[in-house]
């Protein structure tokens, strides 16, 4: 009981640090905020579970990321989530300041959205997360070429969107 | 657009975004119905195993396995809209593991056949933020399920309960004597992790990061919407021996406040042990520093005092002292403090006696053995 309530401290102070990342990194692959918590929230389920290994690892923040992109992929599989033009909302996400900015967050969002997953998950690897292609690779199980080529067709993909035009950017 | 400004953009964009508050308890409450579930599915299976090697002679004519467990399994609560019956009184209604429950408040009353767990409500001052309070009919020598009521601060129009198994209640709540109310049944083995209110608009008011004590859930700390809980999870105890008994004061500190808990027997020789929870803010949200004397207030008595033949003093002081004085009227106690969660605490644990005591007054110390502060009240 007391091994039980020591695991759920050290996991508490764990889960803390690094919500904010990873409902982040869960919003840019849903484009959903309802959605992202829930899948951050399953994410962080899954690594309490598996504790006990989880915190022996060298790298838990890649465990968890590898976590989050296979109950995404799980959430598609079994629910059969629409996987394109989910619209995100606009109320349940805060941002730091301006309704300029909620307009950017929401079209860059919703640019996204129009990528297919594998490219969509690359963007949020490489950029969004700030990983290198080799760390982006490790973590889909690709090689470094793929994720170059999926993130250049991606890149090319968003400069071309609508959402992105400057000066039509409305919802 | 460049392809180097595209990058920034996405890159930048995490940034602006602010997250939500960690759903701490949420997730480990889901991670432990993981558990049990795991666990009642190895239970079920080893049980077969067990039994089909001793019994398969005598259960092959008696006809196919049914294991009736609902451990982990499904919706275990459901809570009906409140609603007004003939007489003008309120009907609090819902199910808990699919056994159907109802109170009923009569019109203009605050009392039901539950007692006073709806009433009476005069009294209630919410602190400061707090936008609901939980009270529950938690017994000890009985498994029912747990009757919760929950009171709302006016200007809240509803509120969602989360438990610990993962499930959501939406609580609607109606007006018992002018104050906002409602009412849910838990199983036992399901806890509250958080309570979120909300306005008449929809948006959030406040959340509350539930504290599941041994018996029952507790409210204490209340949080803005744009607000994420900082302080870790923590525990520790503070003991002492008590005619040769051990008495205990846990505590504990996290995101819902500063709990502490300790076990009431009724005599020292008494087996049964029943917890006694109490909650308090975090001081940081609620307490002003004083004018004098240690960097916080000087503790109330927070602790459950009564086990009840032995009696917790103090509480939580402030980081400076190092140990206090209790002056009692059957002599002087001293207490050091322990540090847990960040906090210090000094606890006073002394046997109430045939006579009882009063308290005279107590002196804070730092640690080179100053007076800090002088507390001239007789609480207890």
């Amino acid at each position: 009981m007391r091994d039980a309530e020591s695991r759920e401290a050290e996991f508490a102070e764990f889960m803390v640090g690094r919500w904010p990342w990873l409902v982040r990194l869960a919003y840019a692959l849903t484009g959903d905020w309802g959605h992202a918590e829930d899948l951050a929230q399953t994410a962080f389920t899954k690594a309490l579970v598996s504790w006990p290994r989880l915190r022996r690892v060298d790298d838990p923040d890649a465990y968890l990321r590898r976590i989050l992109l296979n109950a995404n992929h799980s959430r598609f599989r079994k629910r059969r989530v629409p996987e394109t033009g989910a619209a995100p909302e606009e109320q349940a996400v805060t941002v730091s300041d301006g309704t300029a900015e909620l307009d950017q967050r929401s079209v860059l969002v919703a640019a996204l959205m129009e990528l297919p997953p594998r490219q969509r998950a690359v963007v949020a690897l490489r950029y969004w997360d700030g990983l290198t292609e080799t760390q982006t690779a490790a973590i889909l199980g690709c090689s470094a070429g793929t994720v170059r080529s999926q993130a250049s067709r991606a890149l090319a993909k968003l400069r071309i969107s609508p959402h992105l035009h400057d000066g039509s950017t409305s919802r | 657009m460049s392809i180097e400004d595209l990058q920034h953009r996405i890159s930048a964009e995490p940034g602006r975004l602010s997250a939500p508050p960690a759903p701490v308890e949420t997730v480990i409450g889901r991670a432990r119905a993981v558990r049990a579930r795991r666990r009642a599915t190895g239970t079920a299976a080893l049980a077969v195993v067990a039994v089909a090697g001793v019994a398969t002679p005598v259960l092959a004519g008696v006809g196919p396995w049914r294991d009736g467990s609902a451990v982990g399994g499904g919706a275990a609560v459901s809570v009906n809209p409140p609603k007004v019956d003939k007489q003008g009184g309120t009907v609090f209604s819902g199910s808990a593991d699919g056994k159907k429950w109802s109170v009923s408040v009569a019109a203009g009353r605050c009392a039901t056949d539950d007692g006073d767990l709806f009433g009476c409500l005069q009294g209630w001052a919410p602190g400061p933020g707090a936008a609901a309070e939980l009270a529950s009919t938690f017994q000890t020598y009985t498994s029912a399920p747990i009757k919760y009521r929950i009171r709302l601060r006016p200007g809240v129009a509803r509120a969602d309960v989360d438990l610990t198994d993962g499930e959501r209640l939406s609580l609607t709540p109606a007006k018992i004597v002018d104050t906002p109310m409602a009412a849910f049944e838990v199983p036992r083995r399901v806890g509250i992790s958080r309570v979120t209110a909300y306005g008449a608009d929809g948006r959030v008011v406040a959340y509350s990061i539930a504290y599941q004590s041994p018996t029952d859930a507790q409210l204490a700390m209340w949080y803005r919407p744009d607000e994420t809980p900082t302080q870790p999870v923590a525990a520790g105890t503070i003991t002492a021996t008590v005619k040769g008994v051990p008495a205990n004061v846990e505590v504990h500190t996290g995101p819902f406040g500063i709990c502490y808990t300790i076990q009431h027997q009724n005599s020292p020789d008494d087996k049964k042990k029943v917890p006694n929870t109490t909650c308090q803010p975090l001081p940081s949200a609620t307490t002003p520093a004083p004018p004098t004397g240690p960097d916080r207030a000087p503790m109330g008595d927070n602790v459950p005092s009564n086990a009840p033949w032995w009696v917790a003093l103090g509480g939580l002081v402030g980081n400076g002292v190092d140990h206090v004085d209790f002056a009692l009227s059957t002599g002087t106690f001293r207490a050091s403090t322990v540090r847990i969660g960040g906090f210090s605490f000094a606890v006073c644990i002394v046997e109430l006696g045939a006579k009882g005591f009063s308290m005279v007054g107590r002196t804070f110390y730092d640690a080179s053995g100053h007076v800090l502060t002088y507390e001239p009240s007789p609480v207890k």
